[in-house]
Order: C-alpha cells, then sequence, then structure tokens
C-alpha cells in the first residue's frame, strides 16, 4: 500500500511544533537550586557566620596566620584607615573570578554599612565561588571604631 | 589649492573634535555612568541615622536611588533638594531612594536643619564628615568647581550623571530618573 504523505503532513507539524514548544518551555524555567561549588543545592538561602570584634582583636594580638582580614570600601578609604592587616578588596555586585583572596585561610570580611550589607553580600558572593570559610565581622567597622580598637594607614604599615 | 580630500579630511577632523567637546560638556563631575557605586560613610544630620555616621549607598543596597552632591550650601541648593525630595515622594513606591550630601562639611548642619524644618522633607541630609578634603568627594570623582551633581543609579550603578545644573534645570535629572524606573 502506498503511504500518504500529503495526508500525515499536517500531523508531523504538530507534533514538531509541540516538541519545540515543550523544548523552550522547559529551557525557560527558572532553575530551583544555587550552584554552591558546583553543587546545585535546593532552597539556598546565605545566613552570614559572624566573627565578633573582640575574637578579630585577639587573632590579629596573636599574629594569627590562619586568616586574612577583608575591607570591602573604596581602595581610597582603605588607604586612609583600616583594620591592622587588611587588605583591600572593594565591594562589588558581580564580584568576577578570579578572586585574589586565598581559600585555605578564614576570611574576615568588614564594611562600614549598618546592617552589614556589603560585607554580607560579599561573603555570600565568595561562597557561591567555593569559598568555604568565610565571616563577616560583627557591627563591621564603626563597631570596631567605637571599641576604640586600632586601626593603620597605608602609610603606616608600608613604615613597618 | 584645496583639494575635495581636504575638505573631506577637515570635516572629519571637525567631527571628532565636536564630539570630544560634547562629551566633556556632558560630563562635568562625578561617576559616568557605568561606574560601580563605592560605599561612602557621611554624616547625617535629618534622616533615619542622624547625629551618626552612616553610609546611605550601603543602605539603598540594589534599589533605584539619586545620590545628590552639592558643592555648599545656598538658595539654589534648597531649591534643587526641594525638588530632588518632591522626586522622591512621586516615585517612593516604586522603591526609590534619594540622598542629598553637602560637601562643605559640618557647617552645613544648621542650615540643612533648617531647610528640614520649614520645607518638611523626606529624603536624608547628609554632609561630608572631612569636608571637602573628604576621600568621598575624590572616590566619586567630584569637580570642585562645580555646584551640584546627581547620580541616577540602580544596582550600585550609575545609569546617568547630570551636573552643574540650576533649579530650573532639574527636569534634567527627573528625565534620567524615570528612564531608569522605565528600565526595570
Amino acid at each position: 500500500m502506498k503511504h500518504n504523505y500529503r495526508r500525515s503532513r499536517p500531523w508531523f507539524l504538530l507534533g514538531l511544533a509541540t516538541c519545540l514548544f515543550a523544548g523552550t518551555a522547559a529551557f525557560s524555567q527558572k532553575p530551583k537550586c544555587v550552584f554552591v561549588d558546583g553543587e546545585c543545592i535546593e532552597g539556598f538561602v546565605y545566613v552570614p557566620d559572624f566573627m565578633m570584634p573582640e575574637e578579630l582583636k585577639k587573632h590579629i594580638e596573636e599574629r594569627s596566620s590562619d586568616i586574612v582580614i577583608v575591607d570591602t570600601a573604596a581602595t581610597l578609604i582603605w588607604e586612609e584607615e583600616h583594620i591592622p592587616g587588611a587588605v583591600s578588596f572593594p565591594y562589588r555586585p558581580n564580584i568576577a573570578p578570579p578572586v585574589p583572596l586565598p581559600r585555605d585561610k578564614t576570611l574576615v570580611i568588614y564594611c562600614a554599612c549598618k546592617d552589614h550589607e556589603d560585607s554580607s553580600d560579599m561573603a555570600k558572593q565568595l561562597s557561591l565561588l567555593g569559598y568555604q570559610k568565610v565571616k563577616v565581622l560583627k557591627g563591621g567597622w564603626f563597631k570596631w571604631l567605637d571599641l576604640g580598637y586600632k586601626t593603620v594607614s597605608k602609610t603606616d604599615e608600608e613604615k613597618k | 589649492m584645496i583639494t575635495l580630500r581636504f575638505i573631506r579630511e577637515l570635516r572629519l577632523v571637525g567631527f571628532v573634535l565636536l564630539g570630544a567637546a560634547s562629551l566633556l560638556g556632558q560630563i562635568r563631575s562625578g561617576l559616568p555612568a557605568g561606574s560601580p557605586t563605592e560605599s561612602i560613610p557621611v554624616s547625617d544630620v535629618t534622616g533615619p541615622y542622624k547625629g551618626e555616621r552612616v553610609c546611605y549607598v550601603c543602605e539603598f543596597e540594589a534599589d533605584p536611588n539619586v545620590l545628590a552632591f552639592f558643592r555648599d550650601t545656598s538658595e539654589e541648593t534648597g531649591k534643587l533638594i526641594v525638588e530632588l525630595n518632591r522626586l522622591y515622594v512621586k516615585n517612593k513606591a516604586r522603591n526609590f531612594k534619594a540622598v542629598a550630601m553637602i560637601i562643605a562639611g559640618s557647617d552645613s548642619k544648621k542650615w540643612l536643619e533648617n531647610l528640614n524644618r520649614t520645607e518638611r522633607l523626606e529624603i536624608p541630609l547628609t554632609f561630608f564628615t572631612k569636608g571637602p578634603k573628604d576621600v568621598a568627594a575624590r572616590i566619586y570623582q567630584l569637580n570642585p568647581d562645580v555646584q551640584n551633581t546627581f547620580l541616577v543609579t540602580v544596582n550600585r550603578t550609575v545609569t546617568d550623571n547630570v551636573s552643574d545644573i540650576g533649579s530650573g534645570e532639574f527636569g534634567k535629572v527627573i528625565d534620567a530618573a524615570e528612564k531608569m524606573l522605565a528600565g526595570r
């Protein structure tokens, strides 16, 4: 029996359109997870891990080599005044790798925002990039100043 | 003898010079569009943190906003702040924010308090803690010869820069803010 291609063509086209629509719909769906260090984690909500200023002060006094203090302010502000030993890494809403911060040390991030907006967001971004030891300085820069803890300028540190 | 080629080259040079002049004329002070906005602590006079140092750039986070810098206090500055407040009131339901920062420093505190009292403003009025020498002036590339700079920003990025305007030209800020809000 001879197959009637003309009769089956509309069905073929309908099938093709359905496949295309289904495929597009599947791709347009938002991913239900957030990739953390290459792993897809559903319902990911970042909760910052805080470090108290007293604890950070102790680390500085003990010259601890396990931590790296990260100042999220603009480099010009960091040059004027910062927590002793802090490195300058200004806040960006989208951090692009490569990140010049070590992965094997605890990063203690601070900012001058009232509710740790910049430091918390940076900690979250770094966590998503696979940094596993990230802490946010509780109270940030202004709490550090209120407590009367030591600050230095870039020039002070260069003199050492 | 002047050839056709020479005239064409002259025209090209003219266009390049005109383009450069118009670019220079557009932005006289402040960060250009596309720049990220850095955190800058200022002294709050009338806002929710009055009497404290606070960073409104951080407070606004990714919300659409206008960061307004004024060289000093004057009648013209007052009029522009009132206009900015009006723009805020009109758009606050759209999560829009605004802040006024006086570069001159602590001498402007009384003036800002009076302006707030007489005009019943809703936007925070602040000043640069260290005055014109404050590092914020360098971070935001504020020209010392320019009276005012309005940075229209969203997602911590400048979308438009309007600077050195009179109170009659505030429409430029409104247009830039509307453009930003429409694009969200």
